[in-house]
This record gives C-alpha cells, structure tokens and sequence, in this order.
C-alpha cells in the first residue's frame, strides 16, 4: 500500500546523547483513543481485556499485556490504546466496540521519546512540574500534564532512569529541541565544581585554628 | 497555588485555567431577559468562601468546581463538574 | 594606609588586614581579581567584600542620593551599600552584592554612581542639595514646567542618583527552571536549620536543606561558639556531611529561598556558576527552582540593624557581627582601632572577638548598663561609656573619629577607624509574611516575630527567626520541628549538643537622642541605600504619612535592591516615637517575595529568544522549507507565507502569481493548522445544534456545512466547517487561533451545561495532514490522486462532499469538497506522516496542470475577495448580523448565545456591518485600521461610521480591495465613502460594494 507515499520523520534527529544520557524517538506504534459512552465503560474494558489484556483502569497506570498491547488515560473518560504498528488497531477496536465507545485513530497524532540514562529524572524535572519521586511516580504510571509549554503524556518505564513523552506531533521538533537543552543544562548537584560543599568538601584551613579559640567567647 | 484534581492529583496552577463563579446556572432560553444578562455579566466578587470554577485543560481536561477562601487562599475542596465514568 | 597581606620577610613591618586562617576560607591558594581597575590578591572561600577589606579597601560605592562615600555595612545578603557590576561586557551584572559575590581568578570587578572615580565623585555635591532630596523629593520638586520632567530633570535626576548600570548586550547566560518534590524544605543550614533536617532526615522522610550562602553554619562560622567542646564552624561541617552521605537529603547551597507561594509551593534560586568565570557550556549560571514541599522549616536566622546617629554611614562604620564574621571565617582585621556600639548583649561578644584578634578597642559605647560591658572593659582596656551614643563620626572616605556623648551629656572625641555597632537582631520572617500573615513585636526582643502559626501549619520557624536568640534554643527548636515535620516523635531521641550561651537582652534605643531633630548635625541614615535619614522620617509624619505604607511610599524606605533588611524596624520603631504609638500600634509594611533581587533571565528560564515558546510545525514543513518557503508565525504554528520562485524580487509578485495560479490552473496549501476535532456518538447531532447558531438535524452522512459558533453573550465566536462522517460521527474544523478555545468551550458546554447528552470528542488536529488543492483544474489533479475507483465527477462528489477514500494506491484518506477560495477545490486529509509525501506528489502529478503550492499570504488575498470573514473580521466584537450572517440564526432551538444576540442593540442595522471596499483609484492601497467617514466629514469621533478590517491587493480584480465594517453597509452598496488613516493623516475615497468581489454568483466552486 502507498508504495509512492513515504512516511516523514516527526524530528530532524532521531537520537542524541549526552554522557549516558539518551534521548530518542521510538518507533511509531498504532495508538488509538477510545471514549465509551453513557454507561458502557465496564462493557468496553471487559471487552478490551478479553480482546487484547488490558483494560480500561481508572487510575493513571499503563496496562501491559504480553502481546504487545498497552491501555492508559488520555483524559477524563478517555483512554488511549496502543498495539504494534500496522495492527489494524484501530479496525479491531471498532469491531470489538460495537458502537459502545467513540473510537478514533491517533497514530499519527502523537510522537513518542525516550529519555533514558542516570539523571533521566532531574532532566524531566526542568520540563515537567509533577512529582517524579519513586513513592509518586512508580514504573509504568502515567501523568497528563505539560512539558514547559508542551502537553505531553508522560510514562515512567524504570524509576528516576527512563521516562517516556508522549507529544502532539506538531509540536514534536520543539519538544525535542527542549529537552536536549535540558540534557546540556547538567544533572543539578553533580558538577563537582558547583557543589563540593554540597558533597561535605571542604575548604580544609591550612593553618591550624589558634589554640586561644578553644575557648567559647561568652563562657 | 496548587489544585488537586479529582483525577491526576496535586498539580500546580499553570495547567489550569480559571472561568470563575460555579453556582451561576445557566437560564432557560425562555427566561426573562433580566435572568440572561445576570447570568451572562453579573458576577459576585465575595471575600471569603467562594466555588469556582477550573479548567484542567493541560491534564485530564475536567472542569472542576473549587471551593476556595478568597482572603486566605486555602482551597477546601475539588470536585469534577461532571462524575467521570470508569469501569 | 596601604592595605597588605602578612607582614615580615624582612621588609619593613605594613599594616595587615589579614590576621590569620579563616573557617571559611584555603588560604593555601591565592586568586587576582580587579576592582576599579586595580589588581588584588584574595583566598578560595573569599566574597569580594572581605577580599577587598583584606587589601585595605573600605571604601566601595556611592550612595543613591547624595553620592556619599559608603564602605561594608554588613557581611552578607542584607548589604545595603556595597553594591558594585560584576564582569565586563554582555555578562556585566549591576547591583551584585559584594558581600555575597565570591571572588574568582580573573574576576572583574567595578565601584557604581560615582562620576568619574570613587574617591573623587564630583556628584558628592548633591549633598549640599540635599534640601530638594528630602522625603517626598519625587512628588514635591521638578514639578514645574510641566514639559521639563521628560527632558529636563528626568534625565539629570537619572544620572545623578541611581545604581548600576546594565549591560547593553543581550544576556550571554542560560537559566534554567526545575521543579522538586519534597516532604521537608529546610530554609538555612545554620544551627537551627542543620538540626530540623538531621532530625528529619534520620526520621527516613525526603528532605531539602537550601542555604543561600556557600558553607553551612549561618552565624557559627562567624562566632567563636563551642558545640561539643569544638569550635561551632566545625559541627556545622560534621552535621552538614553527615546529611551530604543520606539518599533523602538533597543539599542545595548558594541557594536562595525567596519565596513561599500558595500550596507548600517555593521559589529557589540557585546561584549554579555564579562563584566561577563562566559557566560550563550548555549550563545554567543560575537555576530557578519550584520546590514543592508538604513542610516548611524556616531556619533563616536573623539580621542585626544598626543604630542611626549622625553621619553613622561612613566607610569603616559597620555591623557588629558582621565585623566578627569578617574576623573568624575570613581572617580579616575591619580595622585597627575600634569603637563598639550597641544597644544588646551580643554587640559586646565583638568587643570580646576584636580583642582576642589583637585589635584595640578604645571605647564601649553602650545604650544601656551591664556588668557584662564592665567585665569586658576591664579585660581589654576599653573605655566604657554606659548609657551613651554616639554623636558624630568624622573622616571624609572613611571614619577617623567618632564623638561619644556620654550619660552625662558631655562629649568625648575619640579617634577611629572602626566602628562596629548593634542595634539588635532582627529575626528574618520574610518567608512567613509572604501570604500575608503578620508578625507580633515582641518588647523583650524588640523585633518583629512571626505569629504563632503564622503562615500555615506547614510551616515552621525555628532559631532566631522565631526569636529563639540563644544556640542552644536553635539546636531545641530545630530538633523539634525536624521530628515534628517527619511525623515522628523525637522526644526521646532529642541529644542537644553541648553549648553553653548566655541569654539575649537588649535596650530598645533606635537613635542617639535628637538625631532627628537636629538640623546642624550630620546626617543620620536610617535606610542606606535608599539615603533615607531620621530626618526625612520626621518630615514624613510631620506631613502626615503616618501610616506605615504612607511612609514607605512617600520616602522610598525599603525599596530597591535589598527592600530595607536593615532599616525597616527603626524606621517603624522612629515613626512610633515621634507620633507617640508603640511599635506595636504602628505595625510594620508586609514583605513580598522575593526576598533576594532574582534575575528576570532566572524567571525566565530556558523560555528566551528562538525558545520563548514551542513552534508547531505543519506536517509539509520540512518540504517547504526546502521549497525556500518564507514562514510566518500564525500562533504557535509556523506556516509557509510565499513560495518565492527565482527571479521574483517582491514578495507581491510571489503573491500575485500565487493566487493568479489558484485562479487559473491549481494550487495547493497545507491547513492541517485548523483546529480539528473528531465527535462520536447519539447526541452528536443535538450538541451541534447547541454549538452552533445554525441547524445540524438535516445534514446527511458524507455532506459538509459551514457553522458558525457565538460566545453566550451574542457575539461572533468562531466559525469553521463540519462534516457527518458516519451516522454518530462527525468531524468539525475550527479556525487556526481558536482551536484550543473551541476544545475548552466544547468541555464546558458537555461537561457543565449538558452532562446528559452522550457525546464524545477529541482533537486530532495532528492526526491528519490537511492539503487544500484549488483552482480550475484541481479535480484532474485530485484524479491523479485519489484511487481511480472513487468517482470524483460533480454529480457523485459535489460542493460540501466528504468521503472516506483511499489515494496513491491504498492510504486511506479523507477527502472533502470545502472551498475558502472559492475555486472548485478540495481538501485531502492524510495521516500526518504522510503529508510531506503527499505534497511532493501533489507538485509531481500536478505538473502538467500548472500546480504551485500557494501561502497564507495568497490564502488572505483570496479569502478577502470572497468576503470569507478570518481574525480581523471574527474579532470578539462582531455579531452574526455583523458580519451578514444574521439569517443563519436558527429561531427553533437553544444554541450558545442566542438569547443574548436577539438584543435589539445586536440586531441593529445601524451597527457596523461586513461591506466591500475598493478605492476610487485601484492603485491607492487601502489600509487596516482605517476609519469609514460620510464623504467631506471632519474625522471626528461623532461621524466615524466604521473601519477597514481586512485589505489586500487582488490581483483577480485588479485593484486594492478591504472588508471593512459600515454603518447601515448593505444599504449603501455604491457610496462613496471616506477613508480616514490618522496614523498617515490621510484621506482617501472608497466605493461600498459587495463584500464578493470575484464569481457572487459561486459559479466556479459548485463546477
């Protein structure tokens, strides 16, 4: 099919990297979004579990299943349903709904990144003002939130080491450009020239303190 | 100033936007003209205990109703306008 | 006096400032810098402050007003005088404090207002003006002629009274903004502060401790405290390390608090590069930081005033523990022969520490009477004056003398070049005023503490913020809100450290007695970098500025760079004496944040220049800039305005051919920048009908209509196109600039006005890439396009078709018969990363048929000699009827503002309403902007009948045409009007027309 239509890149670059850090488009899945209507949320995520293993879960967590298939919000009463590329997910879906649930492909709609790397965290923390702490933010939850002026569907995939963005394509190239200023900024308290004293370094006083101040001025 | 939604938890102001008083019900298209204009330029401006109305529109794009103290700032509580529907 | 390092070597013996290893400082290195052009050597660990006072240098600026010779008052952030630039060039940094600027190889470093040197400052003149420079200067004086201010006296006040000067090329540095969570933000790693977060932290809960300065210990490296039988310095290390080897504890130095926001929410500033050259490249040099934190201890210590008394501002005149701290943790000798003033019992560990440090104290000055004072005396020789103050100080760049007035009356001159007053402490509350809470004066101390709970119950103030003066108090109070905030109970587990210090006391004695009052006597200054004086205070009350924000205002007290750290309480505690309240009764002005000058670069963050916000790129960007596209911001968007073509030297030449090519063959423009929103479900339709002013009952699956959306209270919201796609599926098109608002209304409307009706809907504005092709020949090119067994032809897909398709051998599509230029013309949707292929076909199978891409430039052209209404037209103050649109309001409905629009006022016709517009001479352009007047009316407001909204060059009629708004404008069709532009101060003629200027009949987009 569209063997004269090549698909584009979203971004200039699809990777850059920093020390260990890493920041790099991933391959396009199918994504679709999916909205039951009145009264038909338990009826579409039974029928998506039996379908696909994974259902429509009303906390902000990612639901994995071995084939492939992955559920998470997309916003109040709406969530979003991704499966490997070129699955027809969007069919599939209709199909299974049966009229329960809007159904919409978003493919195309979305870019995702992944940030990756020792400091992944700190780097997020300077676009995206949620908490990130392991207690808060555990593999695999999801926030819907901004990154600097960006919307973006945030996904930690290992604790404080990788996290995944989820951005409206147009704005993909910007939201890239962001974070590798980010990555260039520095993971806050690491450069060992800013933050000796951060670290219990010391200036060490080369002259041994005078013996008369052992004494304590008001005693 | 945060809010904490019903839905993504405590987030910061920047991803809501404010529309104002929640307890302004919108008249029948019949109703008096009188009843069109209070609802549509008349607003109350109480210091102290206030219900409001917020847009997550950078999250889960729920409005919210917030009951807020307009002197101290303390947020009371947050509520979806609209019982979102969950399996 | 040359100011010199470590004497001997056989030379011969020079005076040193330098008297050994400070706690703070590598003396084992030495650092050049400059200051005024002359070189100096300092130490790692040094601020320029102490650097400079090492090297002998006691004089550092000028002031505000009067260009007085102003040397150190303090040893930290509070400094009010020694405000110097930093750096050259781009990276020159006025008003930097030079008490917290820590010295660097290399540093460059200038004096400020002083013209031409600092020593020698001709505008030191300004001092015997000083009468026009009194309280109120600004409102009272250069009043007269009124057309003097802006040429006259503005620019003479400017540059005789001001502080630095900013650099003149853009700001070379990054900042940066991060976001932290925590469940403790400890604010001060001095004694107090250092025991909330070891509390806190071993109580396993996550913890900031942020401290402004460089090292931790707050007053203890400034003091000769015992802690354990060490010196207090080194416990501060120990407990600072010890909390630098915990996973929970994040500690943030050369990080300022400076401010606490609604809902646990603070305002730091890290101070990233700031001690060093340059930044690292990439980096920030300084990093603002949001820190959400569920408690808030305060642990910010206090800040010691002086005392006013005349000509109490000179060079070498300077803080009493600021003194000390320059003694222990810098090793630096403030002078040679002292003079100790104080009115508190901790001003006299400085008599005690300058002694020990083998400076000579000749006299005690103290407010009151102690036996403390008396021991003191006796053990260093000093003279001791109880129950005095001081009278006078002399010396022209620095004290040589001051004049004590003893108990008795009588006056002692007693030579100088120190001077170390207290005034007492005052506990630094800042951060709990912020919100509005406000402090209690407490008598016994006289200062200003935070109310009990003040500021919340998630804020804890421990130390001498809360007015606990005594270490062992800090370590107490710190341990208990450190257990407190960690939800444990530390009772059992509390171990104070062993100090042993004497209780704080104080006589509240604000100035030497008539400071105020005495015209002959120098003058006493109260606020000093602001030049406010005892004096200007008493005027004020005098003349009825007796509340104190009156006071504030009126003689700009406590404005500027460090908004009155060390003068606000005298200044209350004078406006109390003089109109006879407590202080108490006066109460005190609220701080706002932030407490330390923030660099707007640091506010901004990354947000600057080409990143000030995102840009959205259309789908077939890369292609048009390969194109040598020239794009225009439209919102975020970034959209192709022309496609220049070789040997085109005007842009409206590349307009013209452009449109022309639309006109007469085919052309083709990216939209997908119209919002785009996809709607399922059964009410669908109903919600349409709510939406929009017209009807949606009767439109078919596979059809298209023009909607137009009004805002409740009747006028013009939006407008946009929508298309039934299936039975409960419907695809609706904003504008461009309203596309997020549209999202946010249509939320509103279903979550708030209408929960009952099952809709759902959500953008895919980026889903699609969206290519209209226009022009005479588009339906052959389409052909090229779409697979061959879709049947394009006029009868099956007509005006307002939308069809799910399938083009270029399978990639499936949408495809619509939607016309804004009114040519026969097509929008074809594709998955968005699809759209640059898709435009590199389109220019492919176009070719034999004239195909070109077209801009928004020629889109505008072509839409306005449609009379299409766009942003000027749709501009939040037009209604239905307005724009010619009054027949589409729907009478058998509710819909979003209609109610409001039936107002007789909206309806109107005498309102200004859409007409065409074309000047008498095709070649006068017509402008936006432009007023509409009767022919021959004077341009006045009374017979102003309307304006130019839209206008362009239509190279179709051959003639400037406009959309404008005219009163009555249907029914003037072939008048002749006025066209006003005050801003050219022209006057043109125009004839009213139709607003469609090419095919009214619509012959061409139904072909």
């Amino acid at each position: 099919m569209a063997d004269i239509l090549r698909p584009a890149s979203p971004v200039k670059q699809a990777r850059v990297t920093i020390g260990d850090l890493g920041l790099a488009l991933l391959p396009q899945k199918d994504l679709v979004s999916i909205g039951p209507f009145r009264g038909q949320a338990d009826a579409v995520s039974a029928t998506v579990k039996a379908a696909l293993g994974v259902s429509l879960s009303s906390g902000f967590q990612e639901q994995d299943s071995p084939e492939g298939y992955a559920v998470f919000r997309a916003g109040h009463s709406q969530w979003f349903c991704r499966g490997p590329e070129g699955g027809m997910l969007e069919a599939r879906l209709v199909a299974l709904c049966e009229g329960r649930a809007a159904v919409t492909d978003q493919s195309d709609s979305r870019v995702r990144f992944s940030l990756c790397g020792p400091g992944a965290a700190a780097i997020a923390a300077k676009l995206v003002p949620v908490d990130l702490r392991a207690s808060a933010f555990a593999k695999d939850c999801v926030a819907l939130t901004l990154a600097g002026h960006i919307p973006v569907i945030l996904t930690c995939r290992e604790v404080l080491l990788e996290y995944e963005f989820l951005v409206p394509r147009s704005l993909a190239q910007s939201l890239f450009d962001d974070i590798h200023i980010a990555m260039k900024g520095g993971i806050p308290g690491s450069d060992p020239i800013c933050s000796r004293a951060d670290k219990g370094d010391y200036f060490i006083p080369s002259v041994e303190m005078d013996p008369r101040d052992d004494r304590n001025a008001r005693a | 100033m945060r809010l904490t939604c019903p839905h993504c938890g405590s987030r910061g102001l920047e991803e809501f936007s404010y529309r104002g008083d929640a307890t302004v019900q919108r008249p029948a298209l019949e109703a008096p003209e009188e009843d069109w204009v209070a609802y549509v330029y008349l607003r109350d401006n109480p210091c102290g205990a206030h219900r409001e109305l917020w847009y997550h529109g950078a999250g889960c794009r729920a409005w919210l109703v917030v009951e807020r103290d307009t002197l101290t700032h303390v947020v009371h509580n947050v509520r979806a306008v609209c019982r979102e529907e969950t399996p | 006096m040359s100011g010199l390092r470590v004497a001997g070597r056989g030379r011969k013996a020079r005076r040193t400032f330098r008297h050994g290893a400070g706690n703070g400082l590598e003396t084992g290195r030495q650092i050049r810098f400059t200051f005024d052009g002359k070189s100096y050597l300092g130490h790692p660990g040094d601020t320029l402050a102490s650097a400079l006072l090492a090297n002998g240098v006691r004089l550092l600026g000028r002031s505000f007003k009067y260009h007085r010779p102003r040397g150190l008052l303090s040893a930290g952030p509070e400094e009010p005088n020694a405000l110097v630039e930093l750096r050259q060039g781009a990276a020159r940094e006025p008003n930097t404090r030079a008490t917290i600027a820590e010295i660097f190889d290399g540093l460059v470093a200038s004096s400020q207002n002083r013209w031409p040197g600092l020593a020698l400052d001709v505008l030191g003149i300004n001092g015997f003006f000083s009468p026009v420079f009194t309280a109120g200067f600004y409102y009272k004086t250069f009043m007269w002629p009124a057309s003097f201010w802006e040429k006259v006296y503005e620019p003479l006040i400017r540059r005789a009274a001001g502080l630095g000067r900013a650099a003149d090329a853009a700001d070379p540095d990054r900042y940066e903004k991060i976001t932290a969570f925590c469940d403790v933000l400890v604010v001060g790693a001095g004694p107090a502060g250092l025991s909330a977060a070891l509390a806190a932290a071993e109580s396993g809960v996550q913890v900031i401790l942020c401290e402004q300065d460089a090292l931790p210990g707050g007053r203890l490296r400034g003091e000769r405290t015992l802690i354990d039988g060490r010196p207090g310095w080194m416990w501060a290390q120990d407990a600072h390390r010890r909390l630098a080897g915990m996973t929970n504890v994040r500690i943030m130095t050369r990080s300022c608090v400076f401010a606490r926001y609604d809902g646990g929410t603070y305002g730091v500033l890290e101070r990233v590069f700031d001690h060093l050259p340059a930044p690292r490249e990439g980096q920030p040099r300084q990093r603002m930081w949001r820190v959400v934190a569920e408690h808030c201890v305060v642990a910010t210590g206090g800040i010691e005033r002086p005392i006013v008394f005349p000509n109490n501002d000179r060079p070498g005149i300077m803080l009493a523990a600021s003194v000390r701290t320059y003694l222990h943790r810098f090793g630096v000798i403030p002078g040679h022969r002292a003079v100790v003033y104080t009115n508190n019992s901790d001003g006299l560990r400085t008599v005690a520490d300058l002694h020990h440090a083998g400076v000579r104290v000749v006299a005690i000055v103290e407010a009151g009477t102690s036996t403390a004072a008396q021991d003191l005396a006796r053990q260093t020789g000093a003279v001791l004056f109880s129950g005095a103050t001081i009278a006078n100080t002399f010396g022209r760049l620095g004290v040589t003398a001051a004049v004590i007035r003893d108990a008795h009356g009588r006056e002692h001159r007693v030579g100088c070049d120190l001077i170390a007053v207290s005034g007492g402490w005052s506990p630094d509350i800042a951060l709990t005023t912020h919100q509005g809470a406000r402090p209690v004066y407490r008598d016994d101390l006289a200062a200003f503490v935070p109310a009990q709970g003040a500021g919340g119950s998630d804020l804890h103030v421990v130390g001498v913020a809360a007015g606990v003066m005594t270490d062992r108090g800090a370590f107490e109070s710190g341990l208990r809100a450190g257990y407190l905030t960690s939800g444990a109970d530390g009772s059992g587990k509390m171990r104070l450290p062993d100090v042993n210090d004497a209780a704080y006391d104080i006589t509240p004695v604000w100035q030497g007695p008539g400071t105020g009052n005495l015209p002959r006597a120098g003058k006493a200054f109260v606020d000093f970098q602001n030049d406010v004086t005892a004096r200007d205070i008493r005027l004020a009350a005098q003349e009825g500025f007796q509340s104190v924000e009156h006071l504030k205002r009126y003689t700009t007290l406590c404005m500027a760079t460090d908004q009155g750290k060390t003068a606000n309480v005298n200044a209350l505690a004078m406006l109390a004496d003089i109109t006879g309240r407590s202080v108490s009764e006066t109460g005190t002005t609220l701080i706002r944040p932030p407490v330390q000058p923030v660099a707007l670069g640091a506010l901004a963050g990354a947000h600057r220049g080409r990143h000030f916000r995102p840009f959205r790129l259309p789908p077939t960007h890369r292609w048009a800039e390969e194109q040598g596209a020239v794009f225009a911001e439209n919102g975020l968007w970034l959209r192709a305005q022309w496609y220049p073509r070789p040997g085109e030297t005007h842009w409206l030449e590349t307009v013209n051919r452009e449109v022309e090519t639309v006109r007469n063959r085919v052309g083709f423009c990216d939209v997908s920048t119209l919002g785009k929103i996809d709607l399922q479900g059964p009410d669908v339709r109903v919600f349409l009908d709510r939406l929009y002013v017209n009807g949606w009952q009767k439109l078919p699956v596979g059809r298209a209509r023009y909607g137009l959306m009004l805002r409740e209270d009747g006028f013009v919201f939006d407008d946009g196109t929508t298309a039934r796609l299936g039975e409960n599926h419907y695809v609706m098109t904003t504008t461009t600039a309203k596309a997020a608002s549209v999202m946010q209304h249509l939320e509103f409307c279903h979550q708030c006005l209408w929960p009952e009706l099952d809709v759902q809907f959500i953008s895919v504005t980026d889903e699609w890439a969206q290519i209209a092709v226009a022009g005479p020949n588009s339906r052959d090119v389409m052909r090229q396009i779409v697979d061959p067994d879709f049947d394009l032809s006029n009868a099956a897909f007509g005006f307002m078709a939308a069809a799910d398709v399938t083009v270029c051998g399978g990639l499936r599509a949408r495809l619509f018969r939607l016309s804004f230029s009114g040519e026969l013309a097509y929008e074809i949707a594709v998955p968005a990363r699809y759209g640059d292929a898709l435009a590199r076909r389109l220019m492919q199978a176009g070719a034999p048929y004239g195909i070109a891409p077209y801009g928004t430039e020629a889109l505008g052209v072509m839409r306005i000699e449609k009379g299409h209404p766009a942003g000027a037209e749709l501009n939040g103050q037009t209604t239905a009827h307005d724009l010619g649109m009054g027949r589409l309001l729907s009478g058998r409905k509710d819909f979003i503002g209609r109610r409001m629009a039936d107002r007789a006022a909206l309806r109107d016709p005498a309102r200004p309403t859409l007409v065409g517009l074309k000047p008498l001479r095709v070649d006068a352009p017509l402008v936006c902007g432009a007023h509409l007047l009767p022919k021959g009316a004077a341009a006045t407001a009374a017979s102003d009948q309307g304006w130019i909204a839209s206008s362009a060059w239509s190279p179709t009629v051959g003639s400037w045409i406009g959309l404008g708004f005219l009163q009555n404008g249907p029914a003037r069709l072939g008048d002749v009007v006025a066209v006003h532009n005050p801003l050219a101060g022209t006057v043109t003629e125009a004839v009213v027309v139709s607003p469609v200027f090419v095919d009214p009949q619509g012959e061409r987009l139904h072909g």
